[in-house]
């Protein structure tokens, strides 16, 4: 008997059953489904992680020099700890690739007219935005003259740039913040969220305005440590606490007044939270294909026992042993292709669904497809060997017997 | 359908005594817990080519047993079996099942066709499972039916074919693989009296084209179709006799075929 006419009998005896193949097989079409899913959203997550982490820029440490204030200390939380020395210390440690101060100034309002809106302003040098990857929308960004110069000048994000001037481009145009005016230069290109953070509502002026205009101080509350690879972060992460703890002199068991932070972890938080839903999955998953194979395994074994009657007019016109364990062996992985392939649509489906509704996005690889399809063809051998072994032991004189 | 292969390739009709099947007594025994039930007490059966044997006996007397035996379906506990000139009495599972679909063909008591099948597929599965080439096996599946006048019910599910059609298509997957003999257990036990005589009909123009048959009834009527009766009481032959020819029937109630 060849393999394909041995396929299209097991198809006929999968098409002749469907009904109660259905219930049977559903572990398997459930466990199939939530694994298709499982890595379509998964690869859409990484997807969008590596994307995040291309638009945000790589192997980065944001230094923070601000949000730990000793609860001893007259400073307030906007002021910045980090020295420029500090700064040029962070530089000299190796695997550092590049060191770019910002300086925040929270909670000022930036008008147009009579229009307001209220960025998170920073004072950034050309540097930071090149690390972190900003390109011009409209306009210029910020540059090295900008600083040198003390231009008055402002590079809005997307947000702003909309809230302030609905109706016309903003370049050209002068804003207002606190007492000062300043003229736009240019539109950033979107950024989206880091973590829950709006990055499209910023505003940037150079950084030595921002110090001379708004907060005053030569210190500054944050920098951003870019190094050579992301294996190394956790290293030079180590590095700079050390250095920081000697040269801001922190005492043993006292809080620091710096932090640092690991931008692809700020990045992967999100996912992190979602690994366990991701274990949880695989083991429904999992727990659906033994339930689904114990379903086939049985329903072989009762159409097994029902047909005895077929095995042995089989063996009686001449089937080998091995020829009806085949039979039964290419019928359960019949039954569970198909069940797999279902699977797949429902999978599939999902996914599309989870895009559609939550806005995630999702992948579904065709490699992951025939990875799982071989898992299904797997678990048809692993449930139709019993029966099948079973089918092939059949005595051939039950044929003689009347029904 | 002209049975060729009776004389292991001979050219001429085969001998007088050549024998298809010879039996030195076959035993067979049961185990049913601490009972012990013997089927076959020692049989001693011979049947020449060509010939149509029928055993005949009432239930329990071991018919189908030895049928089951003769059709290398079950070993004998002891005793010695040859088909065609080769001891099959202790061959492997393997080896009876090539046998079988080589040499045997079977028409059992009803329900003998696989029920998802159609009527040509059933008939095709010795040859399928012989790996014989798909063409060859439509070809000789369709010649078979056409032999049982149901080649026009080649396409049909058995439950779309009546009882007695359904027998029909058996006897034509056994004769499909031109088998050294048809063993026929009881084939009309569950057929209307003019249905039944239908088939024998169809067995008796099988037989009349030389192949050798043996066939086990109960009725003396159905036994009467054959050459030669063997009566089987308690699993021995307790009786033998030959047919007169004035009651062999072998072309059937039309007469319309010639021996």
């Amino acid at each position: 008997m060849t393999p394909e006419a041995q396929a299209r009998m097991a198809l006929q005896a999968l098409r002749a059953d469907w009904l109660r193949s259905v219930p049977s097989a559903l572990g398997v079409i459930i466990g199939i489904a939530l694994l298709v899913a499982l890595s379509s959203i998964r690869a859409g997550a990484r997807a969008a992680q590596d994307a995040d982490l291309e638009r945000l820029g790589a192997n980065m440490i944001i230094l923070d020099g601000e949000s730990v204030v000793p609860p001893d200390s007259i400073e307030s939380p906007t002021d910045g700890t980090l020295t420029q020395g500090d700064l040029d210390a962070v530089a000299d440690l190796s695997g550092v690739t590049a060191v770019a101060p910002r300086q925040n100034a929270d909670g000022l309002v930036v008008s147009a007219g009579r229009v307001r809106a209220n960025p998170f302003v920073s004072g950034i040098t050309p540097l930071y935005q090149q690390i972190h990857n900003y390109t011009a929308a409209q306009g210029r960004l910020l540059s090295a003259e900008d600083g040198r110069l003390g231009n008055q000048v402002i590079v809005l994000g997307e947000g702003p740039a909309r809230r302030l001037f609905p109706d016309s481009s903003p370049i050209g145009r002068s804003v207002r913040v606190l007492d000062r005016e300043f003229i736009v230069v240019g539109v950033f290109a979107r950024k989206g969220n880091l973590g829950d953070e709006n990055l499209d509502n910023q505003a940037f002026v150079a950084l030595t305005v921002s110090k001379r205009v708004f907060l005053g101080g030569e210190k500054v509350c944050s920098a951003s440590v870019q190094v050579a690879n992301q294996e190394i972060v956790p290293k030079v992460m180590h590095a700079i606490d050390d250095l920081l703890t000697e040269r801001h002199r922190i005492l043993a068991g006292r809080g620091a007044d710096f932090g640092t932070e690991d931008q692809g972890q700020t990045i992967t938080t999100a996912k992190t939270a979602t690994a366990t839903v991701e274990r949880l999955t695989l083991v429904l998953a999992a727990i659906a294909l033994i339930v689904g194979c114990i379903g086939i395994r049985n329903l072989m074994m009762v159409s097994v026992t029902e047909r005895t009657r077929e095995i042995g007019i089989r063996k009686a016109v001449g089937a080998e042993p091995g020829q009806l364990r085949a039979q039964f062996l290419t019928e359960a992985c019949a039954l569970c292709a198909a069940a797999g392939l279902l699977g797949v649509v429902v999978g599939v489906g999902t996914a599309r669904l989870t895009s559609d509704l939550l806005g995630w996005q999702t992948h579904t690889d065709p490699v992951a497809i025939i990875l799982v399809m071989s898992i299904a063809l797997a678990l048809g051998v692993v449930s139709g060997y019993y029966p099948a072994r079973r089918a092939a032991r059949i005595p051939a004189a039950v044929a003689m017997r009347a029904e | 359908m002209t049975p060729d292969r009776t004389g292991a390739g001979a050219v001429n009709p085969p001998a007088e005594n050549a024998f298809v099947i010879r039996t030195a007594q076959l035993r067979m025994r049961f185990d049913h817990g601490e009972a012990e039930v013997a089927a076959l007490r020692g049989v001693d059966l011979a049947v020449r080519a060509g010939e149509f044997l029928c055993v005949m006996g009432p239930s329990g007397s071991g018919k189908t047993t030895l049928l089951s035996i003769l059709g290398c379906l079950a070993r004998p506990t002891d005793g010695d079996y040859q088909l065609a000139g080769k001891n099959v009495t202790y061959v492997d599972e393997r080896e009876a099942a090539r046998v079988r679909r080589e040499r045997i063909g079977f028409v059992f008591q009803g329900f003998s066709l696989v029920a998802r099948s159609t009527a040509l597929q059933n008939v095709e599965l010795p040859l399928a499972y012989a790996h014989v080439s798909p063409s060859e096996r439509r070809d000789r599946a369709l010649a078979a039916l056409s032999a049982v006048g149901l080649v026009d019910r080649a396409d049909h599910l058995p439950n779309q074919l009546t009882d007695g059609q359904q027998q029909r298509v058996a006897v034509a997957r056994a004769l499909v693989i031109r088998p050294d003999v048809v063993l026929a257990d009881e084939p009309t036990a569950n057929l209307d009296a003019d249905t039944a005589e239908r088939l024998l009909d169809v067995l008796g123009e099988v037989h009349a084209g030389g192949v050798t048959i043996v066939m086990a009834t109960q009725v003396r009527e159905v036994a009467e179709r054959g050459s030669r009766i063997v009566h089987l009481l308690d699993g021995r032959i307790d009786a033998e006799e030959q047919v007169a020819v004035s009651f062999r029937r072998v072309a059937g109630r039309s007469g319309s075929s010639t021996t």
